[in-house]
């Protein structure tokens, strides 16, 4: 629970630094959940993708 | 380099008893998932602070995900 | 405590204009514990100011240091050392701390990265409410320990107010109305009679209206060795 509100915490610091805040999440994962694993990495890889790369990276 | 042609760097902060271990069983089961992901272990999804979080946008993160 | 509460990233951003090198100084002692400007929260700023910087496309340099107050000699001077490699000092401590480093260091500029708020308490974690408005002449003792000068909305010293409705105060409904604390608390001890004397018009004069306040402690001051005064 705490993890959640930091990370929506974060979302906002990065918004008011001009980063999207969608690029930071939380999710819940039990350990056996192995492909609910490899496929919350590959969906947010793609949805990543779309979004275009950070943008402190192109400065 | 056009935006699809990029592979995002994705940190995911994983507990050790929930989200470490589902990818690691991801890798047990020959499961794929993409090489750019970066995992960080942790001894709960509550240990990672909102700099740690920071940093890793700071060195080149494209996305950040707290598993727990 | 001293209450504060971090400033708006765009007004600290204003502030530092086109700074380079940035000094971002916490304070150890009151902001460390209302989390305004602590350890932890001079960490995630200069973060966010090195991002914010780098995508404005003015990248500043901004290094991290807290002591444990800035509010004392002591405590800052170990800095001094360091102040000549930055353009400007970010400084998280209260308006005390700020003023400290200023004054100890007139030839490096020390801006302010927080607002001092109030002195109160964290009355449960994640919310701060005032207490004192150090009015340098306490009267708990008549008012069941409720201070009705930081607690009133009209700083009334005989209450309550024909606007004390329903235990709320009518400047804002998530006000308790002070009075209304002070007669419960009092009937509770039986002082009730305390509260029906009038109070008479309070000595504004060793608050703020009397000017800028000082205490000197003679038995504390240094003697100075050679002249022996």
């Amino acid at each position: 629970m705490n993890a959640k509100r930091r990370v929506r915490y974060v979302a906002q610091l990065l918004d008011q630094i001009g980063l999207e805040g969608e690029r930071v999440a939380m999710a819940n994962i039990s350990s056996a959940m192995g492909a609910q694993f490899a496929e919350l990495v590959t969906d947010t890889t793609e949805r990543l993708r779309e979004l275009g790369p950070s943008p402190l990276k192109e400065t | 380099m056009s935006d699809a042609d990029f592979d995002p760097l994705l940190v995911v902060f994983c507990c050790r008893h929930c989200a470490y271990a589902a990818a690691d069983l991801a890798g047990g089961l020959r499961i794929q998932y993409p090489p750019s992901v970066r995992i960080v272990e942790v001894p709960c999804s509550g240990r990672v602070d909102a700099v740690e979080m920071l940093h890793a946008f700071e060195q080149g993160a494209d996305g950040v995900i707290v598993a727990g | 405590m001293i209450v504060g509460e971090q400033k708006p990233l765009d007004e600290v951003m204003e502030l530092l204009g086109d700074a380079r090198k940035v000094l971002l100084a916490g304070c150890g002692t009151c902001v460390t514990v209302c989390f305004a400007g602590g350890e932890k929260e001079v960490g995630i700023l200069a973060s966010q100011l090195r991002m914010r910087s780098k995508l404005e496309g003015h990248a500043m340099e901004v290094d991290e240091v807290t002591v444990q107050r800035q509010c004392e000699w002591e405590f800052i001077d170990p800095l001094a050392s360091r102040l000549k490699d930055y353009d400007v000092v970010l400084s998280l401590a209260c308006g005390i701390g700020i003023q400290g480093m200023n004054e100890r260091f007139p030839s490096t500029i020390t801006l302010p990265g927080v607002n001092t708020t109030f002195l109160g308490i964290p009355e449960k974690q994640g919310v701060w409410e005032e207490r004192c408005q150090a009015c340098g002449d306490c009267i708990l003792a008549v008012t069941a320990g409720i201070c009705p000068i930081a607690r009133c909305s009209k700083q009334l010293l005989n209450g309550p107010c024909g606007g004390s409705q329903n235990g709320v105060c009518e400047i804002d409904p998530d006000t308790p109305c002070a009075w209304q604390l002070i007669w419960d608390r009092a009937r509770e001890l039986g002082t009730v009679d305390k509260l029906l004397e009038i109070q008479k018009p309070k000595d504004w004069s060793k608050s703020r209206d009397g000017g800028p306040r000082k205490i000197v402690r003679e038995d504390l001051v240094l003697i100075d060795e050679q002249t022996g005064d």
